[in-house]
This record gives C-alpha cells, sequence and structure tokens, in this order.
C-alpha cells in the first residue's frame, strides 16, 4: 500500500540523512578560518580570553567528538546555539523558513502554471513559429542571471513605473498584511520562476513531442478525438512523468534559500541567514540549515516517486 | 451502386532530407459491404501507408498527392479536419499492429472505450459505460466489468487486441481497417483474434481492410487481394484467382515461397533481389531487376493494370490480350 511504502522510504531516508550530516560536519571543518575570526577583530582581546572562548565553545575537542555532541543535541531536536548571536539556531531557522516556503512554493505554483500551457501550446506544432519564438524566449530566460533579472525588475517596476516595493517582506515592521505580503512577493517570485519556467517549458515541449509520436495517440486520433483532446485526455498525463522529476528536483535549492534573489530583494528568508553564517564561520546555523535542507531533499524525492506512482499506473508502491 | 470505399489513383508523398518519396503510387481499388480485402506485401511496400491515408492519420511529413477516396460515393480527400473526426471511430475505424503500445499506459480500458461512444453516438458516460460492457462481452472478454477498470498492462497481450477491437467496432463502422492485427499475436491467438473479426463481420456487416504480410491469414480470410509491391499495385483480384492462379511474377513468387506442408523441403523459394529504396524507383516496372521474366521494355516502360482472367495484372505479359 502507498502509506507503508511511504513510511518505508522514509526509514531508508534516515541512514542518508546521517551521512550527510557527517560529510556535512567534516568538510566544514576542513574550511579555512574559524568561528573565533571575528573576535580577532577586537584589538583588545588577549590570547587567553581567545582560548577560554575556544574551550567554551568546544572546538578544543577533535572534530569526531565535536560532531557526536551535536549529533546527540540532534537527536533530542536541539540544533544548538549561534556562535555569533548566542541564540537558539532553530528558533532562528523558524522565524526564516516561513518567507523562504511561502516564496518557494509560489514560484513553484507560478512556473507550473506558466510552463506547462506554454510547452504543450510550443509542442502542439511543432517547428512552427510558435514553436520558434517560445522556444527562443525560454532560452533566453534560462540564460539569464538571476540577479540581473531582479535589477531589471527592480529598475522598472519599482523607480520607473513605481507600482511595487523594491524589497523587504512588509511595508512596515510590525504590520503584517496579506495584500502587503502578496505586492512584495511579486518580484522576488517571477524573478525566481524565471530561469525555471524557461527550463521547464523546454522540458514539457520535448516530453509532450516524444509522447505524441506515440501509437496509442495515433489510436486516440483513430477513435475520432479531436486535437487538443488528444493532447490533454492522452498526451498530458504521460508527458508530465518527465517533467516531475525535473520540478522535484528544484524543490530542495528553493527551499534551501534563493540565495541571490533573497539578496537582491532584502526577503528575510533562510538564504539571507545562510550567507551570513557562512561569512561567520557559525557552524551551529550552517548545520542546522544543511540539515533543513538535506531533509527538503529527502522529502522532495519521496514526494516525487508518489507523484509517479499517481500519474503512472504500472508503477506499483512494492 | 456505389462502393462502400473506392480508393483511385492514391499517391502518398513522403518529405525527407534528401527530397520527396513517393511512398505509394496509383493505388486504386475498392471494397463493398461486408467485404473483406487483404492488402498484402512485403514490409515498406506501401500497406500502412495507404491505410493510414484512408482515415488521413498519416504524420506531418506525408502528404497525400493525388488521388481520390470516396466513402459511399462521398469524397473524404479535402474533408476538414472537424468532418473527419466524425468519420474516424464512427464510419470507419481501424486496429493497429501492436496491442502493447497503442493503447495509452494511463487510462482504465473502460476510459478508452468509453470515447468513441460519447463522441460520436452522443451517450452520457453512464450509458457508454453499460454499452462498452456489452461490447466487451461481444468481442470475448470474460469479466468485463471488472477490466473496465483495469489498466492495459494489466491484461494478455490477446485481451488488449481484442480491447481494441472492441473499441473500434463499439459504434458499428462500415469499415473496419486492420493493420497486421495478429502479427504481434502467438500463433493461437492469432487464430481466435481472425475468429473474432469474421464473426463480427457476420453479425454487423462491416468490411474489413485486412492488411498482413501474412499470407496464410488472407488465404483463410478474405475475399480479394490487393497486392503491393514498392508502393503499386502488381495484382488485384479474387482470394480463388489469385492463390489458384496467380499471375504476376511477383505474386508466383511471394506464394511459392511458403512452405508446403505435405512435404519437406530442403530450401525456401526466395524471390532474388531486395525491393528498390525508396528514392531510387527504377523508371520502368518496379519488380523488373528481380523479374525472371522482365525484357528491354520492362526497364524502360511503366506497365498499367491489364485485366486477365478474373484479376488485374499490372505486367506487359498480360497488355495485349485486354
Amino acid at each position: 500500500m502507498k502509506w507503508k511504502y511511504i513510511l518505508k522510504r522514509l526509514l531508508i531516508a534516515v541512514p542518508t540523512f546521517l551521512g550527510i550530516t557527517v560529510l556535512a560536519y567534516f568538510v566544514l571543518n576542513l574550511a579555512p578560518g574559524s568561528p573565533l575570526d571575528a573576535l580577532l577583530a577586537d584589538p583588545g582581546i588577549t590570547p587567553a580570553e581567545l582560548e577560554r572562548k575556544r574551550i567554551a565553545l568546544g572546538l578544543d575537542q577533535p572534530v569526531v567528538i565535536q560532531y557526536i555532541r551535536w549529533l546527540g543535541l540532534l537527536l533530542r531536536g536541539d540544533l544548538g546555539f549561534s556562535y555569533s548571536t548566542q541564540r537558539p539556531v532553530a528558533a532562528m531557522i523558524g522565524e526564516r523558513l516561513p518567507a523562504t516556503a511561502c516564496l518557494a512554493a509560489a514560484s513553484i505554483l507560478l512556473s507550473l502554471v506558466v510552463s506547462i500551457p506554454l510547452g504543450i501550446y510550443a509542442a502542439s506544432k511543432p517547428n512552427s513559429k510558435r514553436d520558434y519564438i517560445s522556444g527562443g524566449i525560454s532560452l533566453l530566460m534560462m540564460a539569464t542571471p538571476n540577479f540581473f533579472v531582479g535589477l531589471v525588475f527592480i529598475y522598472v517596476f519599482a523607480i520607473v513605473l513605481k507600482v511595487l516595493p523594491s524589497g523587504g517582506m512588509y511595508d512596515s515592521a510590525g504590520v503584517k498584511s496579506g495584500a502587503a505580503l502578496a505586492r512584495h512577493m511579486i518580484m522576488p517570485c517571477l524573478v525566481l520562476s524565471f530561469q525555471q519556467i524557461g527550463g521547464w517549458v523546454r522540458h514539457m515541449r520535448s516530453s509532450m513531442l516524444e509522447v505524441m509520436q506515440e501509437d496509442y495517440i495515433r489510436t486516440a486520433r483513430s477513435k475520432g478525438l479531436k486535437k487538443w483532446a488528444v493532447i490533454y485526455r492522452h498526451g498530458l498525463k504521460n508527458a508530465l512523468i518527465p517533467v516531475i522529476t525535473v520540478v522535484g528536483m528544484s524543490i530542495p535549492s528553493l527551499v534551501g534559500g534563493a540565495v541571490i534573489t533573497e539578496q537582491v530583494f532584502g526577503w528575510p528568508g533562510v538564504g539571507t541567514l545562510m550567507v551570513t553564517a557562512i561569512n561567520g564561520r557559525d557552524y551551529p546555523v550552517i548545520m542546522g540549515i544543511t540539515v533543513m535542507i538535506a531533509i527538503a531533499v529527502l522529502l522532495a524525492n519521496i514526494l516525487t516517486d508518489v507523484a509517479y506512482g499517481l500519474l503512472d499506473p504500472r508503477i506499483s508502491y512494492k | 451502386m456505389d462502393s462502400l470505399l473506392k480508393v483511385d489513383g492514391l499517391q502518398v508523398q513522403f518529405q525527407t532530407k534528401k527530397g520527396v518519396n513517393t511512398s505509394v503510387d496509383g493505388v486504386s481499388f475498392s471494397i463493398e459491404k461486408g467485404e473483406i480485402l487483404g492488402i498484402v506485401g512485403e514490409s515498406g511496400c506501401g500497406k500502412s501507408v495507404t491505410s493510414l491515408s484512408i482515415l488521413q492519420l498519416l504524420g506531418t511529413n506525408a502528404k497525400i498527392s493525388w488521388g481520390s477516396i470516396q466513402l459511399e460515393g462521398r469524397e473524404l480527400l479535402g474533408l476538414s479536419e472537424e468532418e473527419m473526426c466524425k468519420i474516424r471511430g464512427n464510419e470507419i475505424a481501424m486496429i493497429f499492429q501492436d496491442p502493447m503500445t497503442a493503447l495509452n499506459p494511463t487510462l482504465t480500458i473502460g476510459e478508452q472505450l468509453i470515447e468513441p461512444l460519447v463522441i460520436h453516438q452522443g451517450y452520457s458516460k453512464a450509458d457508454a459505460r453499460r454499452e462498452a460492457v456489452e461490447v466487451l462481452k461481444k468481442v470475448g472478454i470474460a469479466a468485463p466489468e471488472k477490466r473496465m477498470k483495469e489498466y492495459p498492462h494489466q491484461l494478455s497481450g490477446g485481451m488488449r487486441q481484442r480491447v481494441m477491437i472492441a473499441m473500434a467496432v463499439s459504434c458499428a463502422p462500415k469499415l473496419l481497417i486492420a493493420d497486421e492485427p495478429t502479427t504481434a499475436l502467438d500463433v493461437t491467438i492469432q487464430a481466435q483474434i481472425l475468429e473474432l473479426m469474421l464473426e463480427l463481420r457476420e453479425k454487423m456487416n462491416t468490411a474489413i481492410i485486412l492488411i498482413t504480410h501474412d499470407m496464410g491469414v488472407v488465404a483463410e480470410t478474405a475475399d480479394n487481394i490487393l497486392v503491393l509491391y514498392a508502393g503499386k499495385v502488381v495484382e488485384y483480384g479474387s482470394v480463388k484467382e489469385i492463390f489458384n492462379a496467380p499471375k504476376h511474377p511477383y505474386t508466383q513468387g511471394l506464394l511459392s515461397s511458403i512452405p508446403p506442408l505435405e512435404e519437406d523441403v530442403e530450401e525456401l523459394n526466395t524471390i532474388d533481389g531486395t525491393v528498390p529504396a525508396p528514392g531510387q524507383m527504377p523508371s520502368g516496372c518496379r519488380f523488373a531487376p528481380r523479374c525472371p521474366n522482365a525484357d528491354a521494355r520492362c526497364s524502360k516502360e511503366q506497365p498499367g493494370l491489364y485485366p486477365a482472367g478474373s484479376s488485374m495484372v499490372s505486367c506487359f505479359q498480360f497488355a495485349e490480350q485486354g
């Protein structure tokens, strides 16, 4: 049954997850620099003080011990405290995650809604004018870097037309209205979807073209179905199967925070937090975000497989 | 009275990178109500292209460049796509070679079966479902209610072909085109499927165009035979005439290559040479390079169709007798 399958997949994901944390923790410790570097900026600090701090953070212990301590805390649901702010990491991520998740969900939804019909439209008449135009535009969209699109959008919509705010999440701190959120989200969401739409349109088009060559499409036509009925009833479901993989793979990177887009728009999401943490070698925060992304990757994989099964009856859950 | 289907001078051209290839050239035949016409020939001779032309289901790189196709006196070439949709699956239906790939893997048998009933007969979904169960019974599928909810991969090859047939005959078409309906099936299933098609012809008076490369299948089922070679008709006549007295050297070659059952033969008869590649057709008779009786005229001029006995034969041997 489906639930048994999902449970099994979750159990298999546990060792994978542990592997990811081991790798991340040790690689992180190999990176040059140390959390104590920030303290060196203070000219008055003495070596003794520095040493005390090192011991306080547990950095004097071998990496293996540090990892085991960290894992022990994790198993109790504790991600530890940030070296720089002394606040619980879970709380720090917790207050950033909704902003990122909100943006990610909106971007996936927008990309799907735009690219699936557009891909089908391009494939409905291969090598025609509509196909070439949509192919050209999607290639251009794929090739344009996010920060550039972001800056152009800010210039056009916030500076010239003055219709959208240039950054942030709400108009003023404290007042949280849905309308303001929506207005602030339009641009980052568009920017985040920009490249994605370009790629997905091309995937959808090629997948649809391939499906339209299948024998069962000819059968459907021989029954007297009209062109669009053939495409939607017989083509779409089959053509979506490979596209699902691409969509599933984009979930983790969006949840991990679209770093550049968040930076450009001052979006208070996980991406911004991660950049700050990496610069300050704030190990607990970096590891906390790694854990979050790892979970997103693993869940997205399971979700993709379940979606396969929903589209293709030949796949059974065993 | 008009024939049920009359194909006249059909010419189909394919656009390829190397230029235009004519894959079917001047094919003419007609079929009456309840008749079974076998179209035979080897791979690439234009059998399938001819049949797909009738329903105008050719790919975008193919074009019917000449000819006429009339269904009960009504010209089909030049009809709009919308009008063709009303004919497909309703007046003319088709069965394809490979039932593994010809059914949509993501839709249930029921969903696929009710489509023509809903489109052409105006049934509601519930009525169409009821009717579809009846059709499944008619084609010999056990537990049809259960099968309706299943997907193609849950059925055996023979059952899938029965479903294909059910789908094709659900709107009681006047003409059924079966493109190698038994080729992908094993021999015992083949016989059952042919039996079923004969039975349906009896019950519904459906005319059938049976496309095959299997002479045995044609001998058992067809009334008339059209033999194609390299896109042209080489011989057209009744089964009796063609099997008893094949006239065209190609037909003779085809029939003599069937191993006899009564005696052991060391080696099978074959026709020397190969079919000319598209784009490299000889200027005279297309069979001339392989023909044991060819003379100088054969490689220069193209023969027409000449009456010989009750058949029509495309060979100069019979040109003067007419």
